[in-house]
């Protein structure tokens, strides 16, 4: 069973209720419920245009909900900025990486917060590069993170890395949530594997992880449960160890959930 | 910290890049001075050499501003004509209303900054690409400074002014005093500083320096200010040099301070360069320029070498850049 997750019962840490999003005339979400818990990994399914991005975007806080509610802990919450987001305690490792490949490993994890010292405060001080390295270190050993040298630029590394890199810098962040869009697109299968037991290990720490990819072979060896969206709408969920591919990509297609009886209209 | 197992772990080809990227301006200037050797036996003499440092000054400070700009993903075309009209702005002070020197010296790195402030709000805010805004810029201050000083040099500043560029302190020219104390002065805004790990940051992903939580629009119009500043800088320096203000002095000095930040290693694709580099930059610049009038060769021949010097630079860079991306690729999958 792959929902072994103790802290898989409770009140979600993040919970979305009948969130619509328009754009225009047209409804790019409608109604979407959506939660998870800490220690929870939810894949979000569907194909291009179910409206993924959208919600996640609503959960970013880059794009904020037209109708709905967001509860963190059970508290209401306007999530109407990424800061907002952030300071929520969620982030996001986009697909597209947001490091800067010039900057080595230390100066990416710490790119917005730096350390720094320095006798006359902000008229005259150092970066602490000392404090940034050990700090960087101990993160990247306790996620099992391995990179040789933190003082490589970043477009020195594998993708692997830089994905790890990225996804470190969201776990120092203090994030409860992270919200993953395809983060294996590009990498080989190695580093693939390596990606998935960085998720799971977050996951294991009791962060939260909304995992979005096309890949379903990734979604089913890291997600504990999976939510497929088609035009905007939920169609329904699964648990990871009730369900099987083919299932699951009948109910990407079709919009319609055999379980559900009637099942959802699209 | 593990200073030793870092840098253990660095693949070849990393260290190998590394040292053409900071040894390889260094290793041409040497050249082009072996190469002068050739042609002078005595081209290279301590008085030669300080000359030229003398010379590069200028456009050394001026090229220390663009690196700035360049390293953010930007340029400055206005630095050049932006330099006349600070220095005009000075005479203006400092002749026209007899105001003291010093105040002068402030108002043309005023004058310098608010040109910066121009450029920086109208790529921050209203969206232009740098090359526009500064290109506009450069119509811009030529005109005022033209307007300004009705087209004409200005004369008669303080004779005391001439020891900015004149005078020596235990024997070093000042202008290269001058130098070295702003060189350090950026060199750690450039390393240690917010505004220039942001200004790398920026150059290298833009989007990415943003979704980290920095004010880009704030960093960009400090990048241009700061380097406005050092363009006011660099007036002072050369209008002592020539005991005058010229309004039409400064256009072509863009040329060499964009050839001598990218020949110093600094790439218009953004993300990359040292207060070093822009200096050794100048240096090479200001010793071809010596060069070609030991030569013999003219102001108008000059022009055309410099041209092609810029271009050569940038072809390298991009001839770089293009490798780096293909490795980077390669390492991805």
């Amino acid at each position: 069973m792959t929902l072994a997750n103790s802290a898989a019962t409770g009140v979600p840490l993040v919970e979305m209720r009948g969130i619509s999003k328009y754009f225009g005339g047209i409804a790019a979400l409608r109604g979407v419920d959506f939660s998870v818990r800490a220690g929870e990994v939810v894949a979000l399914l569907g194909d291009n245009g179910a409206g993924k991005s959208t919600l996640i975007k609503t959960l970013s806080g880059a794009q904020p909900p037209d109708e709905g509610e967001i509860r963190i802990s059970g508290t209401p919450v306007h999530l109407d900025s990424p800061k907002a987001a952030k300071a929520a305690g969620i982030e996001t490792v986009y697909q597209d990486l947001a490091l800067c490949e010039n900057l080595d490993v230390v100066a990416n994890l710490f790119l917005g917060r730096e350390l720094k010292r320095g006798p006359l405060g902000p008229f005259f001080s150092f970066f602490d590069g000392g404090r940034m390295m050990n700090e960087a270190r101990t993160l990247l050993d306790r996620l099992n993170i391995e990179i040789p040298s933190l003082r490589t630029a970043v477009r020195h590394l594998s993708g692997g890395q830089r994905q790890s890199i990225a996804i470190a810098k969201a776990v120092y962040s203090q994030a409860r949530l992270i919200i993953m869009d395809e983060p294996t697109a590009a990498l080989g299968v190695v580093q693939t594997e390596k990606v998935l037991r960085l998720v799971r290990d977050l996951a294991a720490a009791g962060i939260a992880v909304v995992y979005i990819s096309h890949i379903m072979e990734d979604v089913f060896k890291v997600a504990d449960r999976m939510v497929v969206l088609k035009n905007g709408r939920r169609v329904g969920e699964r648990l990871t160890a009730e369900t099987d591919r083919d299932e699951i990509v009948r109910m990407m297609i079709t919009g319609v959930d055999e379980r559900a009886g009637a099942g959802a209209a699209v | 910290m593990r200073p030793s197992s870092e840098s253990s772990h660095r693949h070849p080809s990393v260290v190998v890049w590394q040292l053409v990227d900071k040894l390889g301006a260094i290793a041409v200037l040497v050249l082009i001075l072996i190469g002068m050797s050739i042609f002078y036996a005595d081209f290279v003499t301590v008085d030669n050499l300080l000359t030229i440092g003398v010379q590069a000054t200028t456009r050394a400070i001026l090229a220390i501003g663009v690196t700035l700009v360049i390293v953010s993903g930007g340029i400055d075309l206005s630095v050049g004509t932006g330099m006349s009209l600070c220095m005009v702005v000075m005479g203006v002070f400092a002749i026209n209303w007899e105001q003291s020197m010093w105040l002068a010296g402030a108002m043309a790195i005023v004058t310098g900054a608010g040109i910066g402030l121009v450029n920086g709000s109208l790529i921050a805010f209203a969206g232009l690409p740098p090359f526009i805004a500064t290109l506009g810029m450069l119509g811009i201050a030529q005109g005022i400074a033209l307007m300004l000083s009705e087209g004409y040099s200005m004369y008669g500043f303080p004779a005391e002014f001439g020891f900015v560029a004149a005078g020596t302190a235990v024997g070093i020219p000042l202008p290269l005093i001058i130098l070295a104390v702003i060189a350090l002065l950026m060199a750690y805004v450039f390393k240690q500083t917010r505004l220039g790990r942001y200004s790398y940051a920026i150059g290298g992903n833009e989007e990415g320096a943003r979704r980290a939580g920095i004010p880009v629009r704030g960093i960009k119009i400090a990048i241009y200010v700061t380097a406005g500043a050092l363009v006011g800088a660099a007036s002072i320096v050369l209008a002592s040099r020539i005991n005058s203000a010229h309004p039409g002095i400064g256009f072509g000095y863009e040329l060499d301070a964009i050839a001598a930040a990218v020949i110093g290693g600094a790439s218009l694709q953004g993300g990359r360069g040292t207060v070093g580099g822009a200096i050794i930059g100048a240096l090479i610049m200001a010793t071809i320029r010596f060069g070609l009038n030991v030569l013999g060769m003219s102001p108008f021949v000059q022009q055309i070498v410099i041209g092609a010097i810029l271009i050569a630079a940038v072809y390298l860079d991009i001839v770089r850049t293009r490798q780096e991306v293909r490795l980077s690729r390669l390492r991805a999958h």
